[in-house]
């Protein structure tokens, strides 16, 4: 489990924060979606939490032990797959998921066993006599996921570990980081396209310039991408929102509009433009649409918002 | 701890600890076996083998000739067979008065002999009863590379200059020589020992004729003179032997290192106690192994240790620190701080330990060239000097790897480091010394030069080796015939006090404040 409590990075004096006054939790079994665009924060806020890098403000707790005051014992209980694999390039697999090894206290065959099971698990174990700079980009990301493992760590972090993936490599990573959770671990998974969590996350905090804006929850993810109407009304006065508000939530961006949460079928969407009509209302735009996660998302995040 | 335990274990059991022990070993002990081997075979001048003396002597037959007989010795006191000798023999009748020196030649002759098997030449000249000044000439004589000692020897028929042969000797001679006694004596080359040298005994008779049974006394005292004369009184004299039974002898004293740098008289005298021959010199020359050691690793250690420290901070932790690597080892359960300061005392412990095996290796080979280890406290003196020097070059690093964001940047740095601090520190000294119109020849000037110095850990081994030695410049024992001027240490600060705080500083703040940014930078 992972405390996050007024969580803040500033880079620069004159930076903006780029991770601001972060809340969240995350819990045992649990898997956290972590979604934001590029430069958002979400890898600021993982090395925060894995203790690569101190906080301006606020605290992490992992497992209930501070990652700065007693790091020692929050590290234990990290696991961190970063999102470019960075390992000395000379050393060779076993010897380095060795070293790593020592630190939680880990010696002879139980290490090996544990080497070697990681090893074939995450299939470099072929690979074992190679030196870590003659790996392609997947298989570092694969042993990158055993070096996390190799303490048998309570939470993971995750960095974008989804992106540049092949279908077939997703469902495989997705597979892994449900058994996880089923193991009752926590994790933690960024990724700056919204949908790629959709399937494996439970929640998904939302981050944008280094700000929570949204957690959703499992049920909210499973009613967005029902439909909406999106309208321009060029005369557009409070007779025209009284008409839209009686079939749904009305967000207002200048003379464009979105009405969600519609009261009434997508067939019968069509009511709406002709009672608009009827009421002398200028007209020039009128859809009805199924949003996606990602439109949601962008109207959510985007940079004009 | 256990997080910086088990880290300074793998770091120093790693290849890199290795590699350098490695280096550094077998750097120094090549140095050491090659410039003892370098510095023993072609010492300065000629060797003994090469040199030649004569050692001339003019006996007066009952018929009124002169016979001549030339000895040649080698710088071991060796015979030198096949030698050339091209001499002049001029008979004069000599006579001084208050107002002037007034001779003429009675007879003149050259002569051009080949030393015999036994190393002597020999001929004669007829003589005549005006004769009172025998003077013989023999010149620098080269055969196969000899270079023998050009020399005159001029032997009085005055009764008030020469003595004549004692009557042991060849009822037919009498024999004349330019000395007191009729035995040369003198220090030569040992051939099995660079440090102990051996009296040569040549008793001048006719013929070959054996030496009666002579006591061989010797003494060791302190002073460094040297003289070619017999000393006055063997009181308290040892006896080293008894010899007899030829006419030169080549004898080892029972000298051991307490001899060292000291003179020693040796004289000859007959069965009833009379002094005949002997000199006093300095026997044993043992050059402190430490002086030695000092000469040969100065230059390659100028470079090597430097290069050592910057690199193995380098390779250590600088490397990892600023690719990034040394985050995936963050992220275990270790706190930065430690993990650096792991790096840095598995570099320091590792110059250390490479540091005391090479040095303790290069001691044990230059004892084969010197009959002398190194006391411990040049030993430590040297060993700490250099490992500390290693050990503030590798701290200057780790403050840099802190700031340095990139593997090339960091390596360029260390490498304007090492120039700055090795070649241009002295150009900088010099030019701060030029400005603020320092005469060095002065001991504040001195003393400043030597502060600023300082400043630069380069400085530090000669530091410790000058308070070990008690003057600056540093020499081991040695009386330096360089110019530079020798201070006291201590005239200059350098005391036990500023050692160790000087060191302490080295050792402490680089890591202190490496430590500081290691532990609370990103
Ligand atoms: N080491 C750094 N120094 C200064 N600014 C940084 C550093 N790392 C990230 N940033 C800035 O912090 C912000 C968040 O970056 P990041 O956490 O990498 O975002 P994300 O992972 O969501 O793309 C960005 O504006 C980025 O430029
Ligand atoms: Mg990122």
């Amino acid at each position: 489990m992972i405390e996050i409590r007024g969580l803040t990075k500033v880079y620069g004096r004159t930076q903006t924060p780029a991770v601001n006054k972060l809340d969240l939790e995350i819990n045992d079994g649990e898997i956290m979606g972590f979604a934001g665009l590029n430069g958002a924060g979400k890898t600021t806020t993982i090395r925060l939490i894995s203790g690569i890098i101190f906080p301006s403000g606020g605290n992490v707790l992992v497992n209930g032990k501070d990652i700065v005051k007693n790091k020692i014992d929050a590290s234990k209980n990290i696991g961190w797959v970063p999102e470019l694999p960075n390992f000395e390039p000379n050393s060779k697999p076993v010897p380095l998921l060795k070293y790593y090894a020592g630190f939680y206290g880990l010696k002879g065959s139980e290490v090996e066993d544990k080497i070697e099971k990681l090893l074939k698990r995450f299939h470099i174990w072929d690979a074992r006599t190679k030196k870590l700079k003659d790996y392609s980009q997947g298989m570092k990301k694969r042993f990158s996921i055993a070096a996390a493992m190799i303490g048998d760590p309570q939470n993971y972090l995750f960095d974008e570990t989804l992106n540049g993936l092949d279908p077939e490599g997703v469902r495989n990573m997705r597979d892994f980081m449900i058994q996880l959770k089923k193991d009752g671990k926590s994790v933690f998974l960024s990724s700056h396209i919204l949908s790629e969590l959709e399937n494996v996350a439970d929640r998904i905090a939302i981050i944008r310039k280094g700000q929570l804006i949204k957690v959703l929850e499992r049920g909210e993810l499973s009613t967005l991408g029902t439909t909406v109407i999106r309208v321009r009304i060029q005369n557009m006065d409070n007779g025209a929102m009284n008409i839209l508000e009686k079939y749904g939530r009305v967000e207002s961006y200048g003379d464009s509009l979105i009405v969600r949460d519609i009261s009434i079928s997508a067939e019968e969407a069509p009511r709406v433009n002709r009672e608009l009509n009827q009421n002398d209302y200028n007209v020039p735009y009128f859809e009805i649409t199924g949003e996606d996660l990602e439109d949601y998302f962008i109207g959510l995040v985007g940079e004009n918002r | 701890m256990r997080d910086f335990f088990y880290d300074f274990r793998r770091t120093f059991t790693g290849k890199f600890t290795i590699v350098m022990i490695v280096l550094i070993v077998l750097s120094s002990v090549g140095i050491s076996y090659a410039g003892a081997v370098l510095s023993s075979s072609g010492s300065s001048g000629a060797s003994p083998q090469a040199t030649a003396y004569i050692l001339p002597e003019i006996y007066q037959a009952h018929d009124g000739g002169y016979n001549f007989s030339l000895y040649a010795v080698n710088g071991y006191g060796q015979p030198v067979t096949g030698l050339d000798l091209n001499t002049n023999v001029s008979l004069l009748n000599y006579t001084i008065n208050v107002k002037s020196v007034q001779s003429s030649v009675v007879s003149m002759a050259n002569f051009t002999e080949k030393t015999n098997g036994q190393g002597f030449s020999y001929f004669s000249i007829g003589g005549n009863s005006s004769v009172n000044l025998v003077q013989l000439n023999y010149h620098a004589v080269y055969k196969n590379g000899l270079g023998a000692f050009q020399r005159t020897a001029e032997l009085f028929i005055n009764n008030n200059t020469v003595t004549f042969a004692p009557n042991t000797i060849s009822a037919s001679y009498k024999i004349l020589k330019n000395s007191t006694n009729v035995l040369y004596t003198m220090k030569v080359a040992n051939p099995s020992s660079q440090y102990l040298a051996n009296e040569f005994v040549y008793y001048a008779a006719p013929n070959g004729t054996p030496s009666p049974t002579l006591n061989v006394y010797y003494h060791v005292s302190n002073g460094t003179s040297s003289s070619s004369l017999p000393p006055a009184s063997i009181s308290n004299f040892t006896l080293y032997k008894s010899i007899s039974g030829s006419d030169h002898y080549v004898l080892t004293l029972p000298l051991t290192k307490t001899a060292n740098l000291k003179q020693v008289s040796v004289a000859l005298t007959n069965s009833t106690g009379t002094i005949l021959g002997g000199n006093t010199d300095a026997f044993y020359s043992s050059v402190s192994t430490a002086a030695v050691l000092q000469a040969l690793l100065q230059v390659p250690y100028e470079f090597l240790i430097p290069i050592i420290g910057i690199f193995s901070a380098y390779f250590y932790y600088g490397k990892d620190k600023t690719s990034g690597v040394l985050e995936s080892v963050i992220t275990r359960p270790v706190t930065k701080g430690r993990l650096f300061m792991s790096r840095y005392v598995g570099s320091a412990v590792t110059f250390l330990l490479a540091l005391l095996i090479a040095i303790f290796l290069s001691d044990y080979v230059l004892l084969h060239y010197t009959g002398s280890l190194m006391s411990w406290t040049s030993f430590f003196g040297i060993v700490f000097g250099y490992t500390i020097e290693a050990i503030a070059f590798s701290g200057i690093m780790y403050i840099l790897a802190q700031f340095v964001k990139s593997q090339g940047a960091l390596l360029g740095i260390g490498i304007g480091l090492f120039f700055l601090l090795v070649f241009v520190w002295g150009v900088i000294v010099d030019a701060i010394l030029y400005l603020l119109h320092t005469n060095v020849a002065t001991s504040a000037g001195y003393s400043l030069s030597i502060t600023l110095g300082a400043i630069s850990p380069t400085f530090y081994p000669s530091m410790i080796t000058s308070y070990v030695t008690g003057y600056y410049p540093p020499t081991f024992g040695i009386t330096s015939s360089s110019t530079a001027p020798l201070f006291s240490a201590s005239s200059l600060g350098i005391t036990l006090t500023s050692v160790v705080a000087v060191g302490i500083v080295w050792i402490l703040i680089p890591s202190l404040i490496s430590f500081l940014l290691a532990r609370s930078r990103d």
